[in-house]
């Protein structure tokens, strides 16, 4: 029967969409325009290539690469300029604002201020911007989420993955936002910090979410982290049934083992009880 | 691998942008149903298009001819969607009615039963994980062998043939009316 579903899924297969040639062509034309583009950018050093290796168009090279220099000196100057005004503390409202209408071009961590408070960002839209609050805050909360899922470097979310982490979350909002980031987080590294965060939360929205882990992640050490996680609620009817059945049929013997581990250590517990929360 | 291509990758290696297009145009009606088939969203079709070519003329250098240049750009492409749809699950849209726009038929599709059943297809293979879709493409769509999809996305045998199980039962459940 399997077999036969395997033919008619490949029959049906076969009978793909296929691209127009007008789009194809319109993509094409596109790409090279990026080509270009990145091509050209190489070359915007040339100017100091001129003075570098052509002695004999020195003086206008020269000429070009004082102003330059001149330009970026004055850039550097204004930008470590102690007594910049930063537009901080923008309003709970504008910042939102700013959110929504994704206005806003980079969430960083501001790491380096002695902030009183746990969560200080600082972020450019038009201007920089600072702003600092604690998990109970819902702009704090709002660019939790811009920075968990829109920061394309990973170095970065990992930096807030650490902090979530070492502050600890239990803000029901604050959790079903690192919840998100964590299932669909492509860095295991990040993804398995953000596990960590939610280590003291018992709730049953974190252990829905550790079981989906334990049950449909890929990376096996993800799999072990959420499973160890999963230690506070081992006295749990439900998760001992789903613990059962990873026990037996998770490809990898770790967190087979590790199963039958937090198994065995509730197993007297989940035999008394026999109502299974959902 | 033909001289001719051969010939087009040596001259892109140099920098040529013009044996590099005339090479994207032997390949990317491939890639572009490949890309197409796993996302199912022409906007993301689009963007991981330019994707997976920019970064192919980036690291056009380091092809080194041991192995088959359309191995080697599948490799990019699945591993670039494979990325995309994983994080894409953070900012899930639904509702995307533009899907079937400016993707073409074969003509046998145009017996609406027929293109019923597709779409139903395409939709049952939205239902699936991004992991689930993209072995599931490699192996019905593109004919990859298992061993094959387990080489390109370093993932063991075992695992596959598993994968390819829960995708089978979800589909086979998704699909049951069109049987």
């Amino acid at each position: 029967m399997l077999e036969n579903f395997d033919k008619e899924l490949m029959k049906t297969f076969n009978k793909r969409p296929k691209v127009s040639d007008q789009w194809l062509h319109y993509q094409r034309n596109k790409l090279m325009g990026a080509i270009d583009q990145i091509e050209n950018r190489k070359g915007s050093w040339l100017p100091i290539r001129l003075f570098a290796f052509k002695p004999q168009e020195a003086p206008i090279s020269f000429a070009i690469f004082g102003i330059f220099t001149l330009l970026i000196g004055f850039s550097v100057g204004v930008f470590t300029n102690p007594f910049r005004p930063f537009q901080s503390e923008k309003s709970t409202n504008n910042i939102m604002e700013l959110l929504t209408s994704n206005k806003i071009s980079s969430v960083q961590l501001d790491i380096d201020q002695n902030q009183s408070e746990p969560y200080a960002f600082k972020f450019v839209s038009q201007n920089d911007y600072q702003y600092s609050g604690s998990e109970n805050d819902q702009t704090v909360i709002l660019l939790l989420e811009h920075m968990l899922n829109n920061t394309a470097n990973p170095g970065d979310r990992l930096k807030l993955a650490r902090k979530l982490s070492d502050t600890g979350v239990n803000n029901e909002m604050a959790v079903s936002v690192i919840i998100k980031a964590m299932l669909s987080e492509d860095n295991s590294a990040i993804q398995s910090v953000l596990i960590e965060s939610l280590q003291h939360n018992e709730s049953l929205t974190v252990r829905d979410a550790l079981l989906q882990i334990v049950m449909g992640e890929y990376d096996a050490p993800i799999r072990m982290s959420a499973l160890n996680y999963l230690e506070h609620f081992s006295a749990d009817p439900y998760v001992h049934q789903i613990l059962k059945v990873i026990s037996i049929s998770d490809e990898n013997p770790s967190v087979r083992y590790t199963a039958g581990k937090l198994l065995m250590s509730s197993t007297d517990i989940t035999e008394t009880t026999g109502e299974i929360k959902k | 691998m033909e001289a001719k291509i051969i010939e087009h990758i040596r001259q892109a290696q140099r920098g040529d942008q013009r044996a590099f297009q005339a090479l994207v145009a032997l390949y990317d009606d491939r890639v572009s149903n490949l890309i197409y088939s796993i996302v199912l969203n022409r906007q993301d079709t689009e963007d991981l298009y330019q994707e997976v070519f920019l970064k192919v003329w980036k690291k056009i250098k380091t092809f080194q001819f041991r192995s088959d240049f359309y191995s080697w750009l599948y490799r990019i492409t699945v591993n670039t969607c494979y990325n995309f749809t994983k994080r894409r699950a953070r900012n899930q849209t639904d509702g995307d009615d533009e899907i079937m726009n400016n993707i073409i038929y074969p003509s046998e599709e145009n017996d609406p039963n027929k293109l019923e059943t597709t779409k139903a297809l395409y939709g049952a293979i939205q239902q699936l994980s991004p992991r689930l879709r993209t072995i599931t493409v490699m192996h019905y769509l593109e004919g990859n062998t298992i061993n094959n999809i387990s080489i390109i996305l370093r993932i063991g045998e075992g695992t596959i043939k598993k994968y390819l199980f829960r995708a089978r039962e979800i589909l086979r459940k998704e699909l049951a009316g069109y049987a």
